[in-house]
């Protein structure tokens, strides 16, 4: 193999599929008129793509567009009741999962502590109606006197 | 297929089933199924699977419609789609084979043979069955690429296109392929051509490529 050889054949899978530009089409053409060794080896690069460009074809089925468009026409048809394909369940469980785990670990989101109310006796606060009917509604006390205080919100019978 | 289909370009029917025209999808079905069923058949040589992954092909074209851009070439991207779905099947016959492999090493020869070699076995000629099994043992990138250029003589671009790989990358895949065939194709034609040619250089090779 010659200097021009090893020039040459880097190109020469190149040259057979007609990727070369033309300088170089008309370079290696006037090497392989008096290269033997590298007209062999084209020879051979042209047996393997006749041979695969000779291998037997089949033909698609007979029924082959209408079976596509059946499949397209059954796959556009709304399906109301069909359950979700595997990986979008999969994807919504772990969703979900971790709104709970998210919520659970939220410090804000933890129930707040219940403080201990002070308990009142209404009688002793007879004279301020409003004031125990909200404070009570605020839960900032407890009234003990069910009755009395049923008659301040005018309900006792 | 009849004459007047051809008037439209792949661009025209597909804007045409975009705008509801459903039933021209079938012009370009009709127009590409037998390239799609081929190219498949030849990525993994089995007649039933090839014209079922070149039938969902087709779906997930079909689906794909509203996002396809006019801009881009219709056959490269029914191509695109045909390669992803069959390399997504080879990944997956690989790891199926993986798995048996563990659980009944015996029968993994069966699986190998499908239905289709078995027929093949009987009906294509030696030659052929030869050449596809060198083609079958070819890994999948080299094989891709040897069917892209030379059974679909897609230009380098095309190819890129399709496949995403560099041209440069393209073009070692296809070198390497056919290197890689040559042993097979000689064994094959049962005939060195290097003693040929030391016997007598091939004059006609030469005039036809001066030509």
């Amino acid at each position: 193999m010659n200097t021009q050889c090893k020039e040459i054949t880097p190109y020469l899978n190149r040259y057979q599929d007609g990727e070369v530009d033309e300088d170089l089409r008309q370079k290696i053409q006037t090497h392989l008129a008096q290269c033997p060794d590298c007209t062999l080896e084209l020879q051979l690069l042209d047996q393997v793509t006749t041979v695969v460009k000779n291998l037997s074809e089949i033909e698609p089925q007979l029924n082959f567009t209408a079976q596509v468009m059946s499949q397209i026409k059954e796959k556009e048809q709304p399906r109301w009741f069909a359950l979700p394909s595997l990986p979008s369940l999969a994807y919504s469980i772990v969703f979900i999962v971790f709104c709970i785990l998210g919520l659970l670990l939220n410090p804000q989101m933890k129930t707040p502590k219940i403080e201990a109310v002070p308990v009142v006796n209404a009688a002793d606060y007879a004279d301020y109606p409003t004031l125990l009917a909200e404070s009570q509604q605020l839960n900032l006390i407890e009234i003990q006197d069910k009755t009395i205080e049923m008659v301040y919100n005018g309900e006792h019978k | 297929m009849t004459e007047e289909q051809f008037e439209y370009s792949d661009d025209d029917i597909v804007r045409s089933v975009r705008e509801g025209y459903t039933r021209n999808f079938e012009i370009l079905i009709d127009r590409y199924k037998k390239k799609i069923v081929n190219f498949i058949h030849k990525m993994i040589s089995d007649y039933d699977e090839a014209q079922s992954l070149a039938q969902d092909t087709f779906i997930k074209v079909y689906q794909s419609i509203p996002k396809y851009q006019s801009m881009d070439n219709f056959q490269s991207f029914i191509f695109t789609v045909a390669k992803n779905i069959t390399l997504n099947y080879i990944k997956k016959q690989k790891r199926i084979q993986f798995f048996s492999s563990f659980l009944s090493p015996a029968e993994e020869n069966k699986h190998f043979q499908t239905k289709d070699t078995q027929h093949a076995l009987m009906e294509k000629k030696q030659q052929e069955e030869i050449i596809s099994t060198a083609i079958k043992n070819l890994n999948e990138n080299q094989r891709l690429a040897l069917i892209l250029k030379v059974y679909l003589d897609f230009s380098y671009q095309k190819i890129e296109e399709i496949t995403g790989w560099s041209i440069p990358k393209i073009e070692t895949l296809i070198s390497r392929a056919k290197t890689n065939l040559k042993t097979q194709v000689n064994i094959m034609t049962n005939s060195n051509p290097k003693e040929k040619m030391q016997e007598k250089p091939s004059k006609n090779v030469l005039k036809r490529r001066v030509a």
